[in-house]
């Protein structure tokens, strides 16, 4: 289980990402229903994960959460901002829930739970008002219907269905004096059974009482007949937990359309033990009302078995569509107390008048559960009830003898409630009251039942048919919705559905070491098969390096994320920063698509992070001070990527005070980072922001804080052969520009030689090659070359990596593009193009300022990979 | 000759919960992400499948429309089908008794007591 709770919280994480973005995008466009019916989704995987892995909690919450966006996505309620910030903050707290190894605290939970709850309610609540307001056009019974429908408190509907008897009394007063006395009698009659009842049920108490203090002397078994049932005697006696129950089962009268045979379902209960099944009949009506597929009798099962489960199981399909109520009657086995078998049908009788009283009367209203059990006494069978009312009058005949039912057994329901609530009125006062009402009435009106009835009749049919029609048109409604929302999900989905499988990183990382060293030992086939022409090892030797690089570049594609993958963190960076800031701030973000290697984009997380929280904190002003200067309210904060070439570029930009280069100089001047009384250019000042010494202190808040950590940002994006530069107009706003390498294992390279050494430098940096004398090197001063009529500084690494080597003739530079400059190197030989695989280099030679990494030749020799921007930046200084 | 048994849900975990604890017990298992998924699993030559689990939500095609697609089909008119769903969703259940399911499967529900109730159904 263990295992699968793993995977769900796996899964979990990815939903909640995927929530989040929804709902931050749900924000910019509330009338999305694909986005809404995605949460909803969502949720509801969430909830039914964590229902089945013991993550009970997030069922809680997100249970919640699914029952509001259902309202929203059916279209009765609409989404607005708390929702949505509630929604997020439930989002963080189920991140902490799926935590194995966080702390919750039961309080905060549960204050979390009953505050969604409430939210809930309160959506309801809105959609039913929406609802009734709908329907002020129809009738005023209609509308009490509904209300009684909707109102969600116990005690409430009761009133109402009290305030609804008593009209029907009213109308029912209004008969004449002969049908008021039958009435009467009726009552009467439903009270004395009441009364009766209660005191059976003492009487079984008794009974009950006296069966168990009695030890059962012998066992008569007057029940048992079949060697079978001897046999399960046998077992009964072999187990000593056996206890007897009483299972009534009254299934729903259209439970054989839902294809459940009843009978099964006794016979499974009677194969688990020794049992004696009773049934109900009273409740089928005569021959020409009878409809043959419904189901009218009900049961009860005295049963001795020592497995209570199995009782349940056998039910499992049915508990919804039928009342069911299991109870232990007996310690031990009934049916061997001789008192008991012989009062057995005296028993059987009260047991079944008692539920008779209780849900028989209502056989015609299902999910008689509901009228039992008060917990389950909830909404979500209301509508059913209705539902299955109106089903059932199909028939015109049925119609009316239901329809009389109905009315008589209301009050008989009525009156049972009555009695609970008002145990201090006496019966007797009851009944006079009643009596007394009845005759004033008599007196006023006097109307024959023959015409009142039929009316009372078609009123209480019309109010049905009205539900029915409601009922109907919600249900289209709802359908049409979702038929709606699945076709446009249908068009959406096919652009957007990624039938992906999930792998771990490491095992992406793995093929891609193997892709490596298969592309290193391939290279050295070729070499191979160059020195020994044998024409079909050739062929085959062609044939592997396509297929490994075909391999390579599959493999590499697969170690490729989308910027996308972490943008949602970062919007959701700015929307919180900015309602802490008390910014009004708009994210934009572009070219999310841009995939980059797995490993870069890790290591990119914290830098973006970094320069959007500069962004916000430091580089957009406050709302007043952007009206002052004529600037839209809404700021706008904007992440950007694209391709150039083999490089990727990253831009995070802003529109709001551009950072004052002046100030950066003068500070930098003090810290001894610039040199007073010498012309910088812009850039050069901007670039001091990146230094090390320039972050720390207290400058960072005089100069709107643009240098806390930047450096640190300039070191990442090193580290990642990146490059990064500042650009910015005062009041208009900054750009951070990050260059970097599609990827970090896998480059273009430019192999050359150098003495007798090889190295690798990375085809992108190399903008022109040139072959000079070696002469002319000599003839230089200041270390610049004079190349296309333009001076260029040169690093001549011969002389650099110290080689003592003999000097050739020719030399070869290599110009490159360093940082918006013209750097030559010069180097011995320029070998040719070559793919490298990079190896990071040992520990050992972690502080080594000149290499990013080696690689291996096709002859197995290895070549070091050349840090172009690093080596400048050594030599030079090494000059200075 | 072992049943076979069809789970849909978009839920990973869940589909693999289900179809390690029925492979297990010697079930034959197919599994489906979706609705749309699954019927690809009724096709006029796909090998019979006795009893389909299937969730409520799911993209593409829901657990209903799924249901109300294999009752179309006359082969499938009696197969077995149970949905997936929470203690809490009576309203769901309804929706589901009533367009034809067989059962629901209460989550969270133990190994144990899914056998149980496949073995119920299959019988």
């Amino acid at each position: 289980m263990d295992q699968f709770a793993q995977k769900y919280i796996e899964e979990a994480t990815e939903i909640i990402a995927k929530l989040e973005q929804l709902i931050l995008e749900v924000e910019k466009q509330p009338q999305n229903l694909d986005m809404i019916n995605e949460i909803f989704r969502l949720m509801h995987t969430l909830k039914g994960g964590g229902a089945m892995f013991g993550f009970s909690k997030v069922t809680d919450v997100t249970h919640e959460l699914e029952s509001i966006y259902d309202y929203i996505r059916n279209g009765k309620a609409k989404i607005d901002n708390e929702l949505l910030n509630i929604s997020l903050d439930i989002v963080d707290y189920v991140k902490v829930l799926i935590n194995p190894n966080a702390q919750i605290d039961e309080h905060e939970h549960e204050l979390k739970v009953n505050s969604l709850t409430a939210l809930k309610e309160k959506f309801k609540k809105n959609c039913s008002s929406k609802n009734t307001e709908n329907s002020d056009s129809n009738s005023k019974i209609k509308d009490k219907n509904v209300k009684v429908d909707k109102d969600k408190d116990v005690s409430n509907e009761q009133k109402i269905t009290i305030d609804e008897s008593q009209n029907n009394k009213i109308i029912e007063d209004e008969t004449n004096s002969i049908d008021e006395k039958q009435n009467d009698e009726i009552i009467e009659d439903e009270i004395e059974k009441l009364i009766e009842l209660n005191n059976s049920d003492e009487l079984i108490k008794n009974f009950n009482q006296k069966v168990e203090n009695k030890v059962a002397d012998k066992p008569i078994n007057t029940i048992v007949q079949t060697p079978e049932e001897i046999k399960k005697i046998q077992n009964i006696e072999n187990k000593k937990s056996v206890k007897t129950y009483k299972v009534f089962f009254k299934p729903h009268i259209d439970i054989l359309k839902n294809g459940t045979d009843p009978l099964l379902l006794l016979r499974e209960l009677y194969e688990l033990g020794l049992s004696k099944v009773f049934t109900v009949t009273d409740t089928v009506p005569v021959l020409d009302k009878l409809t043959y597929d419904n189901t009218y009798l009900c049961w009860l099962v005295l049963l001795v078995t020592d497995n209570k489960n199995a009782i349940d199981d056998v039910f499992i399909f049915v508990e919804d569509d039928a009342f069911i109520d299991i109870e232990v009657l007996y310690e031990g086995n009934a049916f061997d107390d001789e008192d008991f078998v012989l009062n057995i049908d005296k028993f059987v009788n009260y047991q079944i008048k008692k539920y008779k009283k209780n849900c028989v009367i209502e056989e015609f209203i299902p999910s008689t559960s509901t009228k039992i059990t008060p917990e389950s006494n909830n909404t979500d069978a209301e509508p059913i009830k209705n539902e299955k009312k109106v089903d059932n009058l199909d028939d015109k005949n049925k119609e009316t003898e239901q329809s009389q039912n109905v009315v008589v057994k209301d009050k008989e329901k009525i009156l049972h409630e009555k009695i609970l609530e008002l145990e201090k009125v006496t019966k007797e006062t009851q009944l006079k009251e009643k009596q007394k009402e009845h005759n004033n009435n008599n007196s006023e009106k006097n109307i024959t039942d023959e015409k009142i009835k039929p009316e009372n009749i078609s009123e209480k049919v019309e109010k049905i048919d009205i539900f029915d029609e409601q009922e109907k048109e919600e249900n289209k409604f709802i359908e049409t919705e979702v038929e709606k929302n699945l076709n446009s999900d249908k068009l959406s989905k096919q652009v957007t559905t990624i039938s992906s499988l999930r792998v771990s990183a490491e095992k992406v990382d793995t093929l891609m070491n193997l892709v490596s060293e298969l592309i290193t030992t391939q290279a050295r086939l070729s070499v191979f098969v160059e020195s020994n022409t044998n024409p079909e090892l050739e062929y085959i030797a062609e044939n592997i390096q396509k297929l490994s690089r075909q391999l390579r570049d599959n493999a590499f594609e697969l170690s490729m994320v989308p910027l996308q993958s972490v943008v949602l963190r970062f919007q959701r960076l700015v929307r919180d920063l900015s309602a802490q800031l008390n910014k009004n701030i708009e994210f934009k973000t572009e070219g999310s698509s841009t995939e980059l290697d797995k490993r870069i984009i890790e290591n990119l997380i914290d830098p973006i992070m970094h320069l959007l929280r500069n962004s916000l904190d430091h580089g957009i002003e406050h709302k007043s001070t952007r009206k002052k200067l004529g600037k839209p309210e809404r700021a706008s904060v904007f992440l950007n990527a694209f391709y150039s070439g083999t490089n990727v570029f990253i831009q995070v930009g802003d529109d709001g005070r551009g950072i004052n280069a002046e100030e950066i100089k003068s500070i930098a001047i003090k810290k001894g980072l610039l040199k007073p009384n010498v012309e910088y250019k812009v850039d050069e000042i901007l670039n001091v922001i990146f230094e090390p010494g320039f972050s720390t202190s207290f400058e960072v808040s005089e100069v709107s804080g643009r240098g806390v950590g930047l450096d640190v940002v300039k070191r990442k994006v090193s580290e990642l052969r990146g490059e990064i530069k500042v650009e910015t107009e005062l009041n208009f706003g900054t750009v951070f520009t990050i260059k970097l390498p599609l990827t970090l294992s896998i480059i273009d390279g430019l192999l050359v030689l150098i003495g007798n050494t090889r190295y690798v430098i990375p085809m992108s940096v190399v903008h022109k090659i040139y072959a000079i004398d070696h002469i002319d090197l000599k003839k230089s001063h200041y270390n610049l070359l004079v190349l296309d009529n333009q001076q260029v500084p040169y690093y001549y690494l011969r002389e650099e990596f110290d080689e003592k080597s003999k000097i050739l003739e020719k030399e070869q530079v290599l110009v490159i593009n360093h940082e918006d400059k013209m750097v030559a190197i010069i180097v011995d030989k320029v070998i040719g193009e070559y793919q490298a695989v990079i190896k990071t280099l040992g520990k050992l030679y972690h502080d080594q300022q000149i290499f990013s990494g080696a690689t291996i030749l096709g002859d197995g020799t290895v070549a070091l990979v050349m840090d172009v921007r690093k080596i400048i930046d050594k030599f030079s200084v090494i000059e200075k | 000759m072992s049943k076979t048994i069809l789970i849909v849900d978009d839920s990973e975990s869940i589909r693999e919960f289900l179809h390690f604890t029925l492979a297990t017990d010697g079930y034959k298992v197919f599994v489906g992400t979706n609705g749309k998924d699954a019927l690809k699993f009724f096709g006029a030559e796909s090998e019979p499948i006795d009893l389909v689990i299937t969730d409520l939500h799911m993209p593409e095609m829901d657990g209903i429309q799924l249901l109300q697609e294999i009752r179309k089909m006359d082969k499938f008119k009696h197969l077995p089908i149970l949905f997936l769903t929470t203690e809490s969703g009576i309203e769901q259940k309804m929706q589901a008794k009533k367009a034809g399911a067989t059962g629901w499967i209460v989550k969270p529900i133990t190994p144990d007591k899914l056998l149980a109730v496949l073995t119920k159904c299959l019988r």
